[in-house]
């Protein structure tokens, strides 16, 4: 049957009721202008830091790739061919150096070849724009501007020819006079010289050379988990120099995506709620007024259309509002946020801020949903009233009595009448006190997990120094090759200077010393067969000859450490050494140098040093360990090992040490004053610019200069969801003292104070307070604590940072006392107390 | 000669609270012809309240029907039931049940609305001028006195034309005088506009404004009068056959 | 990016094309109820209903066309009606008018007769026959007056004037037959309500002292009133009195004629409002019957009711309610 046309009616009465409960109203449209507000700022966030993500790293990586694989055979070919994970690959090969051209003959620019599925697709997608084409014919060349300039050749342009020299892959050196057939600009290896395959199949180069081919492979997924990569890799059999390398993005987004996720949950139900707590009251207040339009002739589908017709209008009000002030804010926020997530802006080119009308759709979606379901209930409630009910007409005897126990209550909370006043309050509605306590509790976590954090964020993400030094001061000139450049800036002077600073705790010098490592089969001999293999072009075979004859030509370093840095030493390495053996100069340590040796295989041996440049000096050294800490080598890093020795062994054995380096531990951390000192102390040497440190406390101030406005808008997003949360309660507790406001009245006329009254607002709010921080500490401090683990690379121990967690304690306590009492006070205003016991 | 425009049969409301049944109606045959105008009296607790609801749809009985201008009203479930009370049925209750942020006009013409109707403004303007409220249209139901929001309802009662009017103790809340008058207005309206009234009151000299009275007593109908036997208190003791006669019928002069 | 955004814009066109449709339709059936409505209303009111669309195809149109039929049978069966009544009319004046010779000259002969030497028991039958004769005469006169009021012949015309001096004709008009009986008449005025009058909702012309201005038909009124008083004083015994009182409350004005005669049987109370309704003890006295039907009708054709209050023994308190409007 046709409905019929009673709509005209139903509006107006909408339209009446949105006017006068201004204040409910008002309340449900904040609450949903910042759902909404929420929800578009995340969704915006979301998607324009993925894209940006995604953009940033293709752009550092040079083409759209996952893995690159240094050398590749046919077999492995195939092999990726047959593979259905991977979506595509293409192959980069090194075809020659140019080394002079006309104008500049200080030319180091390498020729790569890039098959057409690696030029065409996966570096696609970092250029930003082409001229010409790509090389065909064997003298043609696709370059960028910079890479001309590079090989002195700026100015030229498309279609130009020029002669340089190249070696090729045999080491010879040609003249070629080159034509450009392209020029393109964007991101990724700029500076060389695309060349076509016909030059590539004349240059003596083949890719299955770990030294010429690279394999990009694009996998179709998101994700790879690090078994399933090694899956990977085990299946390609690599050769000894092979290696794949996985490009760091998979399953590093995982942490930002579920905690927008998780965001966005907390939000749609804090909104939920208090959209449901809002309806629910309301519609329970007014069971008096539905019951008697019941009478008049409404149906209960007119009341629910009458409800629904007020929530759409304010929804969408209320969407359309928060919407709009996601839009301008994202605009002016959202920058820094993506930046504080990690994303520079720099390398990866402008941040640009993604207007999705997808994003629109969907906050409006979520957002309706959350309307639709918090008010579902209170709806159906509404159609449902029994009109001889709400009229308040009840059959003298109805249906159940409920007899009043007599509850034996002991000591205390017999006495306390207004204790018990405030309990039995809560305890009425049971279900209306739960939700509010988990609305503000929901609040409360998120802002507990965002402050831990943000926190934390400093601490986490931090590279400190090795030994977790405060400075690490280094002397660049030893790093020269030209022995005569070597300054020997740190000298005992400087370190007495430093060590006598204001603030300085300890100072560790590492000195170095030049040392040869003689042939021997037992030892040495495997050591330069691995290295060779490991780290060579060349075969061992073809210079052990000359490394038995002359292993000056071999050199390498020794590093002496002092007696407190041991226990540092002993720290980086999975074996523990004897400290006195060590000290006393019987043992050594050496630094593996990603070697494929294990500790089995060289403890125990023994390793015999010479002087460098006195050969007869000789000490020999047993192994007692490998370490990987690369703090430990010196300013150069031999074919032979580095020995690591305490410096009083080394003073004994050598002559000509040099402290490279220096570790500075303050007594404060982070303490700026001392540093400055060191600084200033740096700035008075006269080769200061040759002078470089690593300091903690500048990386902490460049982390929190990334974080940007981290912790504002973190804060922010606490805030809003809190305050919803405490729109929330504000009014349920008007509400409810609305309602009880004949009692109340009636309390205050057989002789209740006000500051009775007050004690027993006071009381119910500090037990509202008192459940949702419990909620807060149980829930909400495990929910923190699994997010921070999941965050925690470098395992910091989690702690919650204690003056916001006891801020945020005492603001809802003060809140929730406070609030009551404010409306108690508002409504005494409102009449005398014989008019509000009345009942009007 | 009029037909009867609400007859029920047999009518019983029981409740149950925990061993015993409270009988509110037990087997009550009551009917009201067209145009009428009847007070039904009794104390309270007599189920007198409980007959005008199961008449007015608000209430199931537990057994026996109730048929409203030949309708039963058993066989409808809640929405015909309200749409019934929109079209057929006006109530007047004794704290008037006004909607308070509406003004009187709207209050008015609620129910005609309420049905997609189109107002008949000649009507309402009958209607007004009958009850004295054209200078009140644009009032709010607080600033009204009682009686003049007993008016208003009254209005409101009459203004979609139902079948019947419902009146549960109209004049409750009003003092004698005003109480007096209200119901005066409720004879003058009925008798225009051609309404059955059905009233319940324990009030005596206001049931005597009525056409019929119907007595009833712990669920039954125990007397059927043109008007009370004189006491004040039409409780207690009757003579339950003292001067009855029979409802409608009229006598020849002599 | 492309296909998803094509197709997606398309289902949003074709979407909101369909619910224009919709919502056209439903307007559309709207309209159509809306105008049916509107004519059915104008029907029931005894108007024309509108006859545009008639020869339109539409729904309406192919409605409109029967209303007006519907329209027309309504009308000729008024019509029809009314004719009756005529006719009715016509055929009582008919019958009064020839009924009147006969009569007056029934009372010609019985003045003859009286005129004569008589016996006592003759004289006696006589009189009783000229008795009759009166009542004959005063029953057909009373049954004109019947007729008129039950075809509705009766206008009332309301004016604003003086409540006080329509009473003071019909207690003029009493005054006789009440010095007659030694039955004492007072008139009091009274107006409780104005001295509570509220703070500014209602604003009243101040009645000047001993006047009572309301809207009322004079006549009419006049007529109602004399009825009240006429069996006020019929029904009390010599040396009684009959108290008029005027009292204007917020709604009604209440004319109150209370008498100190026997009273009315509570059972009787509704009774004695119908027509022809006499009281048992009055039967050799004039009258038929109709008066207090009349004073009722009177009153309701104003908006206004009559209420009697009384106890045996007690007399009776019969209150005219007009309302103030």
């Amino acid at each position: 049957m046709l409905a019929n046309n009673n709509r005209g009616i139903i509006k107006r009465m909408a339209g009446n009721s949105l006017r006068k409960n201004r204040g409910r109203n008002l309340i449900l449209f904040l609450a949903i202008v910042l759902a909404s507000f929420m929800l578009f700022s995340i969704f915006t966030v979301g998607i324009t830091y993925f894209k940006m993500y995604r953009i940033q790293n293709i752009r550092m990586k040079g083409g759209d790739y996952d893995a690159v694989m240094y050398g590749i055979t046919e077999e492995q070919q195939k092999r990726c061919d047959a593979d259905d994970d991977i979506r595509r690959a293409g192959i980069l090969a090194v075809t020659g150096y140019i080394e002079s051209t006309e104008k500049d003959d200080t030319v180091e620019t390498s020729c790569v070849w890039a098959d057409s599925t690696c030029w065409d697709e996966i570096m696609a997608p970092a250029r930003e724009w082409v001229k010409g084409r790509y090389p065909e014919a064997e003298n043609e060349v696709m370059t960028t501007a910079e890479g001309l300039e590079k090989a002195g050749l700026s100015g030229l342009t498309v279609g130009d020819t020029f002669t340089a020299l190249y070696r090729d892959g045999n080491g010879n050196l040609l003249t070629r006079e080159f034509t450009i057939s392209g020029m393109w600009d964007g991101y990724g290896e700029k500076s060389a010289f695309y060349v076509s395959e016909a030059f590539y199949r004349t240059s003596e180069y083949d890719v299955s050379e770990v030294r010429c081919g690279r394999y990009y492979l694009d996998f179709g997924r998101w994700i790879m988990s690090p078994e399933e990569q090694n899956a990977f890799i085990e299946s390609m059999d690599l050769g000894k120099q092979q290696a794949v390398y996985f490009t760091g993005d998979m399953g590093y987004s995982l942490p930002i995506f579920c905690g927008l996720c998780a965001l966005i949950f907390v939000t749609c139900l804090c909104a939920y709620l208090l959209i449901y707590n809002i309806m629910y009251l309301s519609v329970s207040g007014n069971v008096r007024c539905y019951g008697l339009l019941q009478t008049v002739g409404m149906t209960g589908r007119q009341i629910r259309a009458l409800i629904f017709q007020q929530m759409l209008c304010l929804g969408g009000a209320g969407t359309a509002g928060g919407i709009l002030a996601g839009c301008t804010v994202s605009f002016l926020v959202i920058p820094s946020v993506i930046r504080s997530l990690g994303i520079r802006g720099s390398e990866g080119g402008e941040i640009e801020i993604t207007l999705n009308p997808v994003v629109v759709f969907l906050t409006l979606l979520l957002t309706a949903f959350t309307i639709y379901m918090g008010s579902r209930k209170p709806v159906r409630l509404a159609g449902e009233i029994s009109p001889k009910e709400a009229l308040g007409y009840q059959p003298s005897y109805s249906g159940e009595v409920l007899r009043r126990k007599r509850v034996r209550r002991r000591g205390f909370l017999r006495k306390n009448l207004l204790f018990r006043m405030a309990l039995d309050q809560l305890g009425k509605d049971r279900k209306k006190t739960a939700v509010i306590m988990v609305s503000l509790a929901a609040g409360l976590s998120v802002f507990l997990c965002l402050t831990t954090l943000i926190e934390s964020q400093g601490a986490r993400t931090i590279v400190s120094n090795h030994m977790d030094s405060d400075i690490t001061i280094t002397d660049d000139t030893l790093k020269k090759e030209d022995v005569k450049e070597h300054k020997r800036l740190i000298t005992e002077e400087f370190l007495s200077d430093l060590k006598a600073l204001n603030g300085i705790a300890s100072v560790y010098p590492l000195r170095y010393g030049q040392i040869t490592v003689p042939w021997e089969p037992e030892f040495a001999d495997l050591w330069m067969e691995e290295f060779y293999a490991k780290w060579m072009n060349i075969p061992y075979e073809d210079d052990v000859e000359e490394y038995k004859e002359n292993p000056e030509n071999f050199g390498s370093v020794m590093i002496g450490i002092s007696e407190d840095e041991f226990p540092y030493l002993q720290q980086t390495m999975t074996t523990e050494i004897d400290r006195k053996d060590f000290i006393s100069g019987k043992t050594c340590v050496l630094y593996r140098n990603s070697l494929d040796l294990s500790e089995g295989e060289v403890i125990g041996k023994n390793v015999t040093c010479g002087e460098y440049g006195n050969g007869e000096n000789m000490r020999t050294f047993r192994i007692a360990g490998l370490t990987d800490e690369g703090y430990y080598t010196g300013p150069i890093i031999g074919f032979p090992p580095t020995v690591i020795v305490s410096d009083a062994a080394m003073e004994e054995f050598l002559d000509d040490t040099a402290v490279s380096k220096a570790g500075v531990k303050y007594v404060k951390e982070y303490d700026e004053e001392t540093e400055n000192e060191v600084l200033e102390l740096i700035r008075k040497n006269r080769d200061s610019a040759d002078f470089s440190w690593e300091s903690k406390l500048e990386s902490k101030q460049e982390i929190e200069r990334a974080q940007g406005n981290m912790k504002e808008i973190g804060l922010s997003i606490a805030l809003i969801l809190a305050f919803i949360g405490i729109l929330n309660y504000i009014n349920t507790v008007t509400g409810s003292i609305q309602s009880c406001r004949k009692e109340l009245a009636i309390l205050e006329s057989t002789g209740m104070t006000d500051r009775q009254r007050n004690y027993l607002l006071i009381l119910e709010g500090i037990f509202y307070a008192a459940g949702s921080l419990l909620i807060t500490a149980t829930v909400g401090l495990a929910v923190t604590y699994g997010v921070y683990q999941s965050m925690n690379y470098m395992q910091v121990p989690f702690e919650v940072p204690v003056w916001p967690a006891v801020g945020m304690t005492a603001f809802i306590m003060a809140l929730c006392a406070g609030i009551p009492v404010i409306a108690g006070a508002m409504m005494i205003r409102k009449g005398s107390v014989v008019e509000r016991a009345k009942e009007i | 000669m009029n037909k009867l425009i609400v007859k029920t049969e047999g009518l019983k409301k029981y409740y149950r609270l925990g061993k015993n049944t409270v009988k509110a109606l037990d087997g009550v045959d009551f009917s009201v012809k067209e145009k009428e105008f009847v007070a039904i009296i009794g104390r309270s607790g007599s189920g007198k309240s409980t007959l005008l609801h199961m008449i007015g749809g608000l209430d199931s009985p537990t057994e026996g029907e109730v048929y409203v201008d030949g309708k039963k009203l058993s066989s409808m479930n809640r929405e015909q039931l309200a749409v019934f009370r929109r079209r057929k049925a006006g109530f007047i209750f004794q704290n008037y049940n006004l909607i308070p942020d509406m003004n009187v006009y709207d209050n008015i013409v609620l129910p005609v609305e309420l049905d997609g109707k189109r107002i008949d403004q000649k009507f309402v303007k009958e209607i007004l001028e009958l009850l004295q409220l054209e200078e009140k249209l644009d009032a709010l139901p607080g600033m009204l006195s009682g009686g003049q929001q007993q008016r208003v309802a009254i209005a409101r009662a009459v203004a979609a034309k139902p079948s019947i009017i419902l009146a549960d103790e109209p004049t409750g809340n009003l003092d004698t005088v005003s109480g007096h008058e209200v119901m005066g207005l409720l004879k003058v309206a009925a008798k225009r506009f051609q309404q059955t009234v059905i009233l319940i009151t324990h009030d005596n000299d206001i049931a005597q404004m009525a056409d019929r009275i119907v007595h009833i007593e712990d669920g039954k109908i125990v007397g059927t009068y043109n008007e009370c036997p004189g006491q004040k208190d039409c409780g207690g003791n009757l003579g339950h056959n003292a001067g009855r006669e029979k409802a409608g019928e009229q006598h020849a002069g002599e | 990016m492309d296909w998803s955004v094509i197709t997606s814009v398309f289902a949003a066109a074709a979407a909101a094309a369909m619910a224009w449709k919709m919502r056209r339709l439903k307007k559309d059936i709207y309209e159509f109820a809306d105008s049916l409505e509107e004519n059915l209303d104008a029907v029931i009111q005894g108007k024309e209903p509108e006859n545009t669309g008639d020869t339109a195809d539409s729904l309406s149109g192919k409605l409109n066309e029967k209303l007006h039929r519907v329209n027309h049978i309504l009308e000729q069966k008024e019509q029809e009606a009314a004719m009756n009544r005529e006719t009715m009319k016509e055929l009582i004046s008919d019958i009064s008018h020839q009924t009147k010779t006969p009569i007056a000259n029934q009372k010609i002969y019985l003045e003859i007769l009286k005129s004569r030497d008589l016996s006592a028991d003759i004289r006696g039958f006589v009189d009783r026959l000229e008795h009759q004769t009166d009542k004959l005469e005063f029953l057909f006169d009373s049954m004109v007056k019947m007729s008129r009021l039950e075809t509705g012949v009766i206008q009332i015309q309301k004016e604003n004037s003086d409540l006080v001096e329509t009473i003071g004709r019909a207690v003029a008009a009493i005054v006789p037959s009440a010095e007659a009986k030694g039955i004492r008449l007072s008139v009091e005025v009274s107006h409780p309500w104005e001295m509570e009058k509220r703070k500014g909702t209602h604003s009243l012309p101040e009645q000047p002292a001993g006047r009572l201005f309301l809207c009322h038909d004079r006549k009419w009124t006049e007529e109602a009133v004399y009825n009240l008083l006429d069996n006020g004083v019929k029904y009390t015994q010599r040396g009684g009195s009959v108290t008029i009182r005027l009292i204007r409350r917020e709604i009604f004005t209440e004319i109150h004629v209370r008498d100190t005669g026997k009273g009315i049987a509570v059972e009787r109370q509704a009774q004695i409002f119908t027509r022809f309704y006499r009281e048992p003890e009055v039967h050799d006295r004039e009258g038929v019957g109709i008066g207090l039907y009349l004073t009722r009708k009177i009153a309701e054709l104003q908006s206004g009711y009559v209420e009697v209050k009384s106890e045996p023994g007690e007399g009776a308190d019969f209150c005219i309610y007009l309302p103030n409007g």
